[in-house]
């Protein structure tokens, strides 16, 4: 090679790699360790994040949640239309290139009184959104989920799409001791599930 | 000869100038952003917007860097806060509208454009707790990323480690928000 192409062909990728780091757009990334980690909502209209990510009308790159809890994970939501999300990643009209969601612990608990509740715990949920690549794991002692009402949604260790276009999905799920109990009409459970609408 | 490997050499870097800058949003800065030294605080709002008391915690060390909100707030700088050996951490909304309580967070509002990197890194063996009690459109942000408005590009890091409890909860009221140890862009 000639002496002088040695810094041309720098330039050149130097041009390819700055460009594509700023195609890659937004970067998320919430890491939470340790302790017990809960989320609760009462009233109506309310929405509670516990070592969550929650992206709405946005365009990322990467999204990452990472959560270790030596303790119960848990959600809980009294009341009509709720959103209650813990250790999980929720996108609506947003596109990623990549969604990805590890979770690990002790045990899990979620549960929702009311109407038209929605109630997420280790769970990816996109929701008219797109995303190229979802990875996705939960791995916990004890699972336990119920939901009294209607019109309620209960998602554990899942993966929801709501008119999503979403390219690859990859999970892996480890539970033990799961229960769910269910009372109400139009309830919609999903455990260790992908569920496309 | 060595001309033209300079001309060359200029030819490409001034492409890659243009490409960068047709990948890139337009930006105009309408707002600004603060940069400013604090303490940890927990903040407990009550009734009115405004009526706050804030209590400095102890053995706190804390850089925050938050951005008032405004019509639009463009938001391209570095934002880092970082706490390490605090006690607990509260964020309380009781009551009231349009109130916002942040404890060990970064929250962005009003109509803001972010395109820079923001990191919220917390390691305390305390509690954190986000709590809102009744009222209607309140925030309450404890160990926290929230942004409200849009989020062109850049890289977001909420960080939690070697904590105790982590609680986010909404004890009644209307469209309220409670984030503990997460990232919520709306």
């Amino acid at each position: 090679m000639k002496p002088r192409a040695i810094p041309a062909l720098a330039c050149l990728l130097l041009i390819a790699v700055t460009a594509h780091a700023d195609l890659l757009g937004l970067q998320v990334m919430n890491r939470a360790e340790r302790g017990e980690y809960a989320a609760r909502a009462a009233g109506s209209g309310n929405r509670a994040n516990s070592g969550s990510v929650q992206v709405e009308h946005s365009r990322a790159g990467r999204v990452v949640n990472s959560v270790r809890a030596t303790g119960r994970v848990s959600a809980t939501a009294r009341g009509d239309r709720n959103r209650v999300n813990t250790a999980s990643v929720v996108l609506r009209d947003s596109e990623a290139g990549e969604v990805a969601n590890r979770v690990e612990a002790n045990s899990i608990d979620n549960r929702v009184e009311g109407n038209d509740n929605i109630s997420n715990i280790g769970a990816v949920v996109l929701d008219g959104s797109r995303v190229r690549r979802v990875s996705f794991g939960v791995r916990a002692g004890s699972v336990h989920g119920s939901i009294r009402g209607s019109g309620n949604r209960l998602n554990i260790g899942s993966v929801h799409m709501g008119g999503a276009v979403g390219g690859t999905v990859s999970e892996q799920v480890e539970l033990d001791n799961v229960s769910v109990s269910v009372n109400g009409d139009h309830r919609d459970v999903a455990v260790d599930s992908v569920v496309i609408e | 000869m060595m001309k033209k490997g300079v001309l060359t050499l200029a030819i490409l870097f001034a492409l890659g100038t243009v490409s960068l800058a047709c990948a890139r949003p337009h930006e105009h800065r309408v707002g600004n952003t603060s940069v400013i030294q604090q303490t940890t605080l927990v903040g407990t709002f009550a009734g009115n917007p405004g009526a706050a008391t804030q209590q400095p915690a102890p053995e706190a060390e804390e850089t925050s860097t938050s951005a008032g909100s405004s019509d639009s707030t463009m938001v391209s700088a570095t934002l880092s806060n970082r706490i390490e050996r605090a006690g607990d951490i509260t964020s309380l909304v009781s009551d009231g509208d349009h109130n916002q309580a942040n404890a060990a967070a970064i929250a962005i509002t009003g109509n803001s454009q972010v395109s820079g990197k923001v990191v919220n890194r917390i390691d305390t063996a305390g509690n954190i707790t986000a709590t809102v009690e009744d009222g209607s459109n309140n925030l309450a942000n404890a160990g926290s990323v929230a942004i409200r408005g849009a989020v062109s590009s850049g890289k977001i890091m909420n960080r939690v480690g070697e904590t105790g409890d982590i609680t986010a909860m909404v004890s009644g009221g209307d469209s309220n928000q409670a984030n503990a140890a997460s990232v919520a862009i709306n």
